[in-house]
């Protein structure tokens, strides 16, 4: 069975919509991946992220409601799909196998 | 002695934003400068370097004139000159000029949902960093914005109907 290949920044997106939990928006994305990385990513790239990840049904969007904070603009909520959800656990699960032996706290893997 | 740097500080304050054009411009006009000098040592059309020098120096106060009398034509034509006034202006205008600079790129509800983000950004941002910061960092964001959706929708209108008929062709 062949799985969806996601790139490291989809995979984050993904990860980060994942641990966001109820009424994720580009701006809570935004905000979960700079709570684990230094460096933020831009609107443009994530918004084209996100584009990306609906177009191939990873994700499904619909509008909120306009909020005063957004000068009375509408937000575009975003769910991860079930083939989503497929895909982060097959990726992680391909992440995990390659790092056995690799990382190890005890001293057995080659970055002790 | 304190009230003249004072002066100085407000002066350079309110007129930061032709000072950066005007070194921007400089900037474009030693990089234009640059190439002719290495045209012409590559190609040899004028064989003295010093003409080079001239040259460099000639365009890069050409580029900064230029630029900055546009600026200022500008200004007195409109009062207050739209681009400017739509990157400097109070948060609200901001986020209605982006909207309608988005709505070029891509389709009104996109749009509206990207200068939502954008403003709810901008005031974060703000807070953290402070005016000058947030002004910078919205252009920034606004033309990475813009680009990113402008190529998406690029790479659609003029790949996508020659995808289609590839397609159509192989199935």
């Amino acid at each position: 069975m062949s799985h969806t290949k996601l790139s490291d920044r989809e995979l984050k997106v993904l990860l980060a919509i994942l641990r966001c939990g109820v009424e994720v928006y580009a701006p809570k994305i935004r905000d979960k991946l700079r709570e684990f990385e230094n460096e933020a990513l831009s609107i443009g790239a994530l918004h084209s992220a996100l584009d990306r990840l609906e177009q191939r049904g990873l994700v499904e969007s619909w509008m909120g409601e306009a909020t005063k904070v957004r000068g009375g603009k509408r937000k575009k909520l975003i769910k991860v799909t079930g083939e989503g959800q497929i895909a982060v656990s097959h990726a992680m699960h391909t992440l995990n196998a390659m790092a056995e032996g690799v990382l190890g706290g005890d001293g057995a893997g080659v970055l002790a | 002695m304190k009230r003249t740097m004072q002066k100085i500080a407000g002066f350079i304050k309110t007129r930061l934003w032709l000072i950066a054009m005007n070194l921007a411009a400089t900037t474009v006009g030693f990089i234009l400068a640059d190439l002719c000098i290495e045209s012409n040592v590559r190609l040899r059309l004028i064989n003295t370097d010093n003409i080079g020098v001239i040259l460099s120096f000639v365009s890069a106060v050409a580029a900064t004139s230029l630029a900055t009398s546009v600026l200022l034509w500008h200004i007195r034509k409109y009062k207050s000159p739209s681009i400017l006034s739509g990157l400097c202006s109070p948060i609200p205008t901001k986020i209605k000029f982006a909207d309608s600079i988005l709505l070029f790129v891509c389709k009104p509800d996109d749009a509206e949902v990207a200068a939502g983000d954008l403003l709810e950004e901008l005031e974060k941002v703000k807070a953290r960093h402070g005016r000058w910061y947030c002004n910078i960092w919205f252009i920034w964001e606004l033309a990475l914005l813009v680009v990113a959706k402008g190529r998406a929708r690029f790479t659609k209108s003029v790949f996508g109907p020659l995808v289609d008929l590839w397609k159509r062709k192989s199935s």
